[in-house]
Order: structure tokens, then sequence, then C-alpha cells
């Protein structure tokens, strides 16, 4: 059995939660829905999990929107993603980084009509199998820097 | 008025206001103010998450959601958006206008705004950091904070060119 976390981080996300709310045999799902209106019907859900970040490492994958605090500290980590971008927002502000994420083979990129249409065994297996680039970023350098400037 | 005025609780400590919106931009926050090596008294976090949590030298301070009605186009979040930016606004005003900060440190989204016109109006500094989901392209509220801040920074080496005066300081 392949344990698997979709996470939607604070925004509704349905169309990602329908469409990896399938039956499955060989995955197992922890759906974490913030408040999106589709309640899963085939897999475990909650609308906020606390302390996820315990959780991440518990499970084999994770399905995450593109929010940047979740992807960030999902990479750090060096777990297994596939990030997709929460189209149903109005200001499409995930798309970058799913862009940039997708150009440096970090993780898997996908849309949830993809998701749809593949099939969540399927995306299991491409999660565990896709080969990843380690993750790597150069630090924030500049905090004291900008405190002793507003502070000067 | 010059920013080197007491602020008015009537502490001497030099208050810096950290400005930002809920998830990844209250989390670059938190990362911010864990990455300076300086003295953090003082140092005060304005978010709309309501669920972060703070080092206890640094005040929190949770405030109303305002990006909730942004998320979703429709005439009535856009009614509810536009009323509570000018409440928004109101309260920003006093809350700076009390605190008098020596500075502002802001993340985004729209919810900074007010704070940062307040805090220009009254001479306070802006320093405004672009969010780290950009790669290519400003957000909105960048494109009206290179207007507003006295200094920009980037955390990606690729927006650098989306902006004329913008500062490449790493990742949080």
């Amino acid at each position: 059995m392949i344990h698997g976390l979709v996470t939607v981080g604070t925004t509704p996300f349905d169309s990602l939660i329908k469409s990896v709310d399938k039956p499955s045999s060989i995955v197992r799902l922890c759906i974490q829905t913030a408040a999106s209106q589709y309640c899963p019907q085939n897999h475990e859900f909650k609308r906020y999990i606390q302390d996820i970040e315990s959780v991440y490492d518990d499970v084999d994958f994770i399905i995450a929107h593109a929010g940047a605090g979740t992807v960030y500290k999902l990479l750090e980590r060096g777990k297994r993603i596939v990030v997709v971008p929460n189209l149903d927002r109005s200001d499409h502000h995930q798309s970058e980084l799913a862009e940039y994420v997708r150009e440096q083979r970090f993780a898997i990129v996908m849309s949830s009509e993809q998701i749809d249409s593949i099939g969540i065994d399927c995306i299991a297996m491409m999660a565990m199998e896709f080969s990843y680039e380690p993750y790597s970023k150069e630090e924030f350098f500049v905090a004291d820097e900008i405190v002793r400037f507003l502070r000067s | 008025m010059s920013s080197s005025l007491q602020n008015r609780t009537g502490d001497s400590d030099q208050v810096v206001v950290f400005v930002a919106g809920e998830g990844g931009h209250a989390a670059q926050a938190l990362r911010f103010v864990a990455k300076t090596t300086l003295p953090r008294k003082g140092f005060v976090i304005v978010t709309e998450a309501p669920d972060v949590s703070v080092p206890c030298d640094v005040e929190l301070n949770v405030w109303r959601n305002l990006s909730r009605h942004s998320k979703y186009r429709s005439l009535r979040n856009t009614i509810f958006f536009l009323l509570e930016l000018c409440w928004l606004f109101a309260k920003s005003g006093v809350f700076i206008w009390k605190r008098r900060p020596v500075g502002i440190v802001a993340f985004g989204p729209a919810f900074c705004i007010p704070f940062c016109v307040w805090a220009k109006v009254l001479g306070i500094r802006v320093v405004y950091i672009e969010t780290w989901s950009k790669f290519y392209t400003r957000t909105k509220t960048g494109s009206i904070m290179q207007h507003i801040a006295n200094r920009i920074y980037v955390q990606n080496r690729t927006i650098c060119k989306a902006y004329k005066n913008a500062r490449y300081g790493g990742t949080l």
C-alpha cells in the first residue's frame, strides 16, 4: 500500500480534491481539504491537520497545491511531490512557482484535469519512480542589512 | 516627521513592523525574523494568518483576513474587499500613528499596502520583499510598492529585470 497526503493549504481547491478522490486498492490518501465544498468519499479527509509537518514524514508521497509555503517546506525536506497549481483562484499566482519546480525537476507538476484523467494509482506510481533533482537555494543573506537600514 | 522619534507606546526601543498576509507571506515574515542575528526587541509581526506562532521576544498581531475576498472574483467579493480595504486603511493608520515604528518590512499581498502608505506619509522607511513564488513577473502588490518602498528586495535572480532598482537577497 502506498500512503499519500493531499494538502491544499488554507484555500479551497475543489477540483484537485475531486480529481484524487477515486477508489484505489494500492493507494491510501489522507486529504486535507481546508474550506473546500467537496467532501471526499473514498479516502480519509480532514479540514486542517494539526502539525502537518509530522505527517509529511509518515507518507510516501504528497500531492500539494503550489503555495510557496507548502512547496518550499516539502522541497527542503526532500519529499516526493506532485505540485498542482490552484487555478480555481482568480489570481493564478501559483503558476510561476509551479513552472519553476517543473523546469528544475524538483517535483512533478500537473493540473487537476491531468490527475483526473491519469488516475490516482498511476500518479502514485509516477511520484514514487520520478527522478527528482535535489533542491538547493541561496540562503537569504540581507535580513540584518535590512534591519540596520531601518534602524539607522 | 523624523523616523527616529520615539514610538508612542512610551518605550525607547525601535519598533520594526513586519506586515504579511497569510500562508506563504506569513511564513516569509517568520523566516525573516528567525534569520536576523540582531536584537529582536521591538519586532512586531502584523499578519492575517490566524495560526502562526512567533518567538517569545516578538510581538504578534493577528488582524482580520482581507485576502479571503480577493481569491475568487465576484461582485460580492469585490464589494467586501473594497469595504474591508477602507476599514484596513483606517485601522492601520491608527496603528502606525500609535506605534510609530522606525521602519516597515512588507511581504505582501494587498494587506500590507495601507500600512506602507501611512508609513510613507509619516516619513517612516519601508522595505518591500517580493514574494518567493515569483520568478518572472511582478505581483500587483509589487507594482504598487515600487512607488512607495525605499528599498525593494527580490528572492529570485530571474525577477530582477522586472524591477528598476530591486536588490537580490537570496531566498527565505
